[in-house]
């Protein structure tokens, strides 16, 4: 093993004009040193390997298509300290030395080829295979918090050819931080890499991914060809098939976004050589250049926009809870990693506005007009006949916008910009501009495009996306607060019933499962709001209906929560039309007085029969706590006494006279020792006490 | 007239700076950061100024933060910053977006006149510059890459003309 450095030389000197043999024997000499040798050993071979191929520049450009395969092999756990600097890996800076010199001296089309070979089958799950002793689910506190922080080098694209060695290792906020010292911090002997939790596997993804990106695009840079968007349409297609078999299991994303950032920023199409522009007809040569660009523009916008919704997939940027904030004039308290996701976000913004992506035009035609579009044959509500019928169409609105995307994925043959990018880059716009991208938008189109890209998800895990379902309830909101509510309502009113329940289920559905408290309770406001503004009859029938149906005991006891508020408070004085006609001069005796101001009314009217209907309900989760009594059904119960507490001026006394001595009943004969259960004794208390004075008076 | 000689963007002290001043004369407009890799640029935009403002050069500098957020300064720490570091004596104007709904006015009819690298006309990082000849017509436009030295003899010919 100690002399392979030696036999690495010979095989250059002796083989140089049987290239066949000469990759063959460094093939070789590469896994067994890899498999067997010490990491001293490794480092020397790697070094006498730099060495030839510095020294040996015409066979390097024969070989160099067939090293990067070999070479990525050294790129695992073993070889890489992942407590230390990754300057101070001595293996892995070697490798990156050989693959700079692939990539400045090998032939640049088969070295590109190579790399978006390898760049496509890049995968996690794989590196197992050559990283025995990698356990799948180790986790290690990695130097990849270095490694995120191999920044964009803005502003130095010059040097990026020359070593990118330095500029993978480098970390650029030091440069200016440590001007007066030495030796930089991250090359000090008592260095430690930050911790940041990821995946071993995820940590050897990322350090390849880079290497293999950095060869594909400094060779891109080498090719000299009149057709440059063949070769960019290769490195985005392979860039496409890494994130397709990768964003899912990706933890930091956003190292792999930034990747693709700075590929996309810095592309410089590739030259033809000034003898093939000589032996084409000017006209030719302007039509070709032409559509070349144009399909370079399209690759770029794709790149980034389709980058954008694979990797963002588990992020979220709290915007509806920022745009909350901002109306509230609370404290917006994003922590570190908002900022990083954030960050990049802002960035891809910036670069889909440099790529002359007009973000209002395409919100407006691919987010809003396409999503109506998918929805805009359901029938009316005169139209459907019974309940069996309108059961059906329920779940077809579920399902519609998953079949659309199936259909759109299997038709698709352009080119175009991806909708759901779109649509993360319109958060994007609020967050930088601190207003809506589309100020104009109606309540109606925010429940379509919710429905579009919340629905998919519930037939496939492909269109999971975290961001999206966010920034929808951010559009949702931004409707809300900014259209006058008789205009929502009027808007609300005009959409059949059973798309209006389907949206609020969801949307129910969607604010009871956030794991974060203020997420929940921005979420729940939204939800509150919407139902302010539905028809009376479509909000009580859908709380009645998930108060009756719904699986889930802290679902109801949100909805009798809002129930509660929506019967208690009142509308604040009425739109603008209200207020027209109370100052109305009506030529009469009265001329000159106002009309009486209209007396305060609740969002949701208490009547006879609402008031029977909750009281069924009340009964029914009573009967469910005598059945099994438990934390979920004593809690409901609880909700329900708390409700009728809060009502228990305008609720019916008889109603509530039953209740109450049902629930005595109960009580007295429970001898289980529920802590929610001395909480509804508490309650129910101070009920029969308001009973009694009601009697009394 | 062309319509370069119409404009007047806001300077930074918030007055308009009339471009109708600028006939006959050859512009360097560029989109400055103070902290950018390329902020350096600064020291040759400064230079060139010096050496050719008396033959009727003008250089004018819009801050600019949209490019990763590398210029998050006020109107007077960015010229504070530009003259302290790099004594800059050439016009700043008022922080500007110059890509996006909100560009300036200045930025939508340079990249209307000349497109970048493949076609694309929105602006792709700071420092990049558009040099416009004296009748007012956007004669280059030059990417960020671009040191602004090397663009001495497409100025003394321009110059000339």
């Amino acid at each position: 093993m100690d002399n392979l450095p030696g036999k690495v030389a010979r095989a250059f000197k002796e083989d140089s004009e049987d290239v066949v043999t000469l990759v063959t024997v460094i093939d070789l000499y590469c896994s067994q040193v890899n498999r067997e040798g010490t990491r001293a050993q490794k480092e020397a071979f790697l070094e006498a390997l730099f060495c030839q191929l510095t020294l040996n520049k015409e066979v390097l450009a024969k070989i160099a298509w067939d090293l990067p395969k070999s070479l990525l092999n050294f790129i695992v756990i073993e070889n890489v300290d992942t407590d230390k600097a990754l300057l101070k890996s001595k293996v892995f800076r070697l490798v990156v030395k050989c693959f700079n010199e692939i990539s400045l001296h090998g032939n640049a089309k088969e070295c590109f080829l190579t790399g978006c070979e390898i760049l496509s089958k890049l995968k996690r799950d794989n590196l197992e295979l050559e990283d025995d002793n990698a356990e799948a689910d180790e986790k290690v506190e990695t130097s990849a918090s270095l490694l995120s922080s191999i920044e964009l080098s803005d502003g130095t694209e010059e040097a990026r050819s020359e070593d990118f060695v330095a500029e993978a290792i480098k970390l650029p906020h030091e440069k200016t931080e440590n001007k007066s010292e030495d030796i930089p911090r991250h090359l000090r002997d008592d260095f430690v890499a930050p911790p940041l939790e990821r995946g071993v596997e995820e940590f050897i993804l990322e350090l390849r991914l880079h290497v293999v990106l950095e060869m594909v695009t400094t060779t891109l840079k080498r090719i000299h060809t009149l057709y440059p968007s063949r070769f960019l349409g290769m490195a985005v297609g392979s860039l496409f098939a890494f994130g397709r078999s990768n964003a899912d299991q990706i933890d930091d994303s956003v190292f792999v976004l930034r990747r693709v950032f700075a590929f996309a920023r810095g592309y410089i199409p590739p030259q033809p050589t000034q003898e093939v522009i000589r032996d084409i007809p000017k006209d030719d040569y302007n039509k070709i250049v032409e559509d070349e660009n144009c399909l370079q523009r399209k690759l770029l916008r794709s790149l980034i926009t389709t980058s954008l919704n694979l990797f963002l997939k588990k992020s979220e940027l709290h915007v509806a809870e920022a745009l909350f904030a901002q109306i509230k004039n609370l404290q917006f308290e994003p922590d570190s990693l908002w900022t990083v996701v954030n960050g990049i976000s802002s960035r891809y913004f910036q670069l889909a506005l440099s790529f002359d992506i007009d973000l209002e035009k395409e919100f407006v035609t691919r987010c809003i007009e396409e999503s109506k579009r998918i929805y805009q044959s359901l029938p009316k509500d005169s139209e459907i006949v019974n309940d069996n019928a309108r059961k059906a169409i329920g779940q077809v609105i579920y399902q519609l916008a998953y079949t659309y995307n199936l259909q759109k994925l299997a038709n698709e043959k352009d080119l175009s910009l991806d909708a759901g990018s779109i649509l993360i880059l319109s958060a994007s716009h609020f967050l930088e501009k601190n207003k809506p991208l589309y100020p104009g938008i109606k309540i109606d189109d925010c429940i379509y495009m919710y429905l579009r890209f919340v629905t998919p998800a519930m037939f496939s895990q492909a269109y999971d996306h975290d961001f999206m379902v966010d920034v929808c309830h951010y559009w949702i909101l931004t409707a809300v607060l900014n259209v006058p509510c008789h205009e929502n309502r009027k808007i609300l009113s005009k959409l059949p019933s059973y798309l209006n329940v389907i949206f609020l289920q969801i949307l129910l559905l969607k604010a009871t499962t956030p794991a974060g408290g203020k997420q929940r309770m921005v979420l729940l406001t939204t939800l509150t709001r919407v139902l302010c503004l539905m028809p009376e009859n479509i909000t009580f029938d859908f709380a009645v209906d998930t108060l009756l149906s719904c699986p889930f005991p802290h679902i109801k006891c949100c909805m009798l929560g809002i129930l509660k508020d929506l019967m208690i408070n009142t509308r604040p004085h009425e739109s603008d039309v209200t207020d027209a006609l109370s100052t109305l001069s009506i030529k009469d005796d009265a001329s000159d007085k106002k009309a009486p101001p209209v007396p305060p009314r609740p969002f949701l009217v208490i009547t006879e029969d609402r008031m029977a209907a909750i009281h069924s309900l009340a009964l029914l989760a009573l009967k469910s706590l005598k059945q099994s009594p438990s934390k979920e059904t004593s809690t409901l119960m609880l909700t329900y006494l708390n409700f009728l507490s809060g009502l228990r001026m305008k609720w019916d006394l008889i109603f509530l006279g039953e209740i109450v001595k049902e629930l005595s009943q109960f009580l007295q004969e429970e001898e289980s020792e529920l802590s929610e259960l001395e909480f509804l004794r508490i309650a129910n208390s101070d009920l029969i006490a308001f009973l009694e004075e009601e009697t009394k008076a | 007239m062309s319509k370069f000689y119409a404009l007047a963007p806001t300077d930074k002290t918030g007055k308009p700076f009339e471009f109708s001043q600028l006939e006959g004369k050859v512009v360097l407009i560029v989109n400055v950061a103070s902290k950018c890799g390329f902020t350096p640029q600064y020291k040759e935009l400064q230079e060139l100024y010096k050496k050719y403002n008396p033959q009727g050069l003008e250089i004018i500098g819009f801050p600019c933060n949209q490019f990763g957020h590398q210029e998050p300064g006020t109107d007077s720490e960015i010229g504070q910053f530009c003259q302290v570091n790099y004594g800059v004596t050439f016009p700043i104007m008022k922080k500007v977006d110059v890509n996006g709904s909100d560009e300036d006015p200045v930025w939508a009819y340079l990249k209307s006149q000349k497109s970048g690298l493949l076609g694309f006309k929105g602006i792709k990082w700071n420092f990049e510059k558009f040099l416009v000849d004296k009748k007012g017509n956007v004669h280059e436009r030059y990417s960020s890459l671009t040191k602004p030295a090397s663009l001495e003899n497409t100025i003394e010919e321009l110059l000339s003309q």
